[in-house]
């Protein structure tokens, strides 16, 4: 592999992307959604209606805010922000989906696979700089996104209760710097999979989105007390991923082949 | 002996049973143009793909530029010694000519400066230097084939592989990309040409090979038109059934037609049969006044031989 070549494809895809404005579009506005969306959906009535929590006849809501010996509306809060990482998770899944099925369906449609192959660069090469250049950004949207929810969600805390409650630093960061770019790994794979199939970059995405559905399992898990997210589990969902970003590698090896690009991508 | 930019024997390659390309022999010499000339389907893209190393034959072998197209790392190096021209080049549309150009600079290890001097100079070769910074969305079909041969260019190739490199520009387009088909010749470089365009390959390859999936006959335009149903012209004084009654039958002799008082004879070898046809037409009194040779076009050479060997 030519980490030149890698960085001459990144280049090129940037400055493709720069140019698309759905993408930059979906890059900007998706996780800014989440960002501000979400502590004002999640956090802020915790924080200014507790009662309706902490009076309600939900047995998972009493439990949880009685648990561990914080505060009940403190509990409730950590309990909330740990069941917003899943959101957290899916922005890695999707956004270099979108990314990456712009980029391979874009070179199928302008009829430039065939002078790419055609250079002296390998087809790692190839797809090293196309992953790259959907990860990052995806990966830098995910982690700007959830440091501003982090900020927002403090902000609303810090407004409503005069004091900061910091979440849960360990199983933020094991989400964000290890299970995040396991998840982006899988979204562009799949992409990648599905895009060599297809010529329309949206059937790339709703396909690919059918990768959100267990993520979401875990937010459904964690509210209502089936699958509550700890280190423990989120260790093991990183396990789980490398497996399983080991599985779609194997699948999609045979895919990146120069001839079966040239022949069989349409 | 000149050497060999392209050996390839009993170059085959088939999809899923069917055979594109079969048993294809070829040798091509360093600053030859060589023409494949061929209907659509005849697998001249597929030679390419093979000889590119963008396919893998499955049966057969080629050296390009004395390299093994077989051999893992010598495919690399033919990528980056080959420039190759599609039939419809694609370019990233949304950024510029010059950011285009860039990028496949990039990714033949051009150094910086030198690939900035080989953008200007085949930008300006081709007229395109001043919308170096528009987006290629906008350019015409002509523009954009000038620019798709400029990009096969600035690596500077020993070999080219251009395939219908003039399909649906203007004339006036057709007219530039056949001039820098010479020049690059005159560069020394190696050409190797598919169209089906006969007037074209007539007049710019030094052979040409036609093609029908398997190779059907090599050599320069003109021979090629001299290969088959030569007719010879011969005119008299006076046509007479004596004359012609002696030439049908006459050895070497397949077919003789009568145009006024001028004979069409269609001869096996003109070189050695035409003295005994004009003694014999002498003999029997005939007074000749011209002997000429009526050649093929190479569009009768190529009907005739895509239409009467067809490969099945």
């Amino acid at each position: 592999m030519s980490l030149d070549k890698i960085m001459a494809i990144m280049g090129k895809e940037f400055d493709e992307i720069m140019k698309n404005k759905y993408i930059l579009g979906s890059l900007v506005a998706i996780p800014l959604l989440f960002s501000l969306l979400l502590p004002a959906s999640l956090i802020a009535p915790v924080v200014f209606y507790p009662e309706a929590y902490l009076n309600t006849n939900e047995t998972s809501f009493a439990a949880i805010a009685s648990g561990n010996g914080d505060a009940p509306q403190d509990a409730l809060i950590l309990f909330f922000m740990k069941a917003i990482i899943p959101f957290f998770m899916m922005l890695p899944a999707i956004l270099p989906t979108i990314v990456a099925s712009y980029s391979i369906i874009g070179e199928k449609r302008n009829r430039t696979l065939e002078p790419l192959l055609a250079a002296p660069v390998s087809v790692y090469d190839i797809l090293a700089g196309k992953a790259l250049s959907a990860i990052i950004p995806a990966l830098a949207a995910t982690w700007l996104s959830a440091l501003l929810f982090c900020v927002v969600a403090e902000a609303i805390i810090y407004v409503g209760l005069r004091r900061i409650i910091f979440p849960d630093v360990a199983i933020w960061l094991l989400g964000m710097l290890v299970l995040a770019p396991l998840l982006a790994f899988m979204g562009i794979m799949i992409a990648i999979i599905i895009s060599s199939r297809v010529n329309d970059p949206r059937v790339a995405q709703q396909v690919s989105a059918i990768l959100v559905v267990p993520i979401m399992a875990f937010f459904v898990g964690q509210m209502s007390g089936f699958l509550l997210i700890d280190l423990k589990v989120m260790a093991g969902a990183a396990a789980l991923m490398v497996i399983l970003d080991a599985v779609v590698l194997v699948l999609g090896k045979s895919l990146f082949d120069r001839e079966e690009i040239l022949t069989r991508w349409r | 002996m000149a050497y060999q930019v392209i050996e390839a024997r009993g170059l085959t390659r088939a999809f899923n049973g069917f055979t594109a390309v079969d048993s294809v022999d070829m040798k091509v010499g360093e600053g030859e143009i060589f023409g494949l000339l061929g209907p659509n389907g005849a697998g001249k893209t597929t030679t390419i793909r093979m000889l590119a190393c963008l396919i893998r034959p499955s049966r057969g072998n080629a050296y390009v530029c004395g390299i093994d197209i077989l051999s893992p790392a010598g495919a690399g190096r033919i990528r980056g010694m080959v420039g190759i021209l599609n039939e419809n080049p694609g370019f990233y549309d949304t950024l510029s000519a010059y950011k285009n150009l860039r990028f496949y600079a990039d990714l033949y290890h051009m150094e910086r400066h030198k690939a900035n001097r080989s953008i200007e100079h085949y930008l300006s070769l081709f007229g395109l230097w001043s919308l170096r910074d528009a987006p290629i969305a906008g350019f015409s079909r002509g523009m954009r084939q000038k620019l798709a041969l400029a990009r096969c260019l600035i690596h500077e190739p020993r070999l080219l592989f251009m395939d219908e490199p003039t399909s649906g520009l203007d004339p006036e387009s057709a007219r530039t990309v056949r001039d820098s088909i010479r020049s690059i010749k005159k560069e020394g470089r190696t050409i190797l040409l598919c169209t089906h365009n006969l007037d074209e390959a007539e007049r710019l390859c030094d052979r040409i090979a036609i093609m029908n999936r398997r190779i059907l006959e090599v050599g320069p335009p003109h021979m090629l038109k001299r290969s088959m149903d030569r007719k010879v012209i011969i005119r008299l004084e006076r046509m007479s059934d004596r004359i012609l009654s002696m030439l049908d039958g006459m050895d070497g002799v397949r077919n003789v037609e009568k145009e006024g008082d001028s004979l069409v004879l269609e001869v096996d070898n003109p070189e050695s049969n035409n003295a005994d046809i004009i003694n014999s037409i002498v003999r029997v009194g005939g007074r000749i006044q011209f002997v000429s040779e009526r050649g093929q076009s190479l569009e009768d050479v190529y009907l005739r031989l895509v239409g009467g060997r067809h490969v099945r």
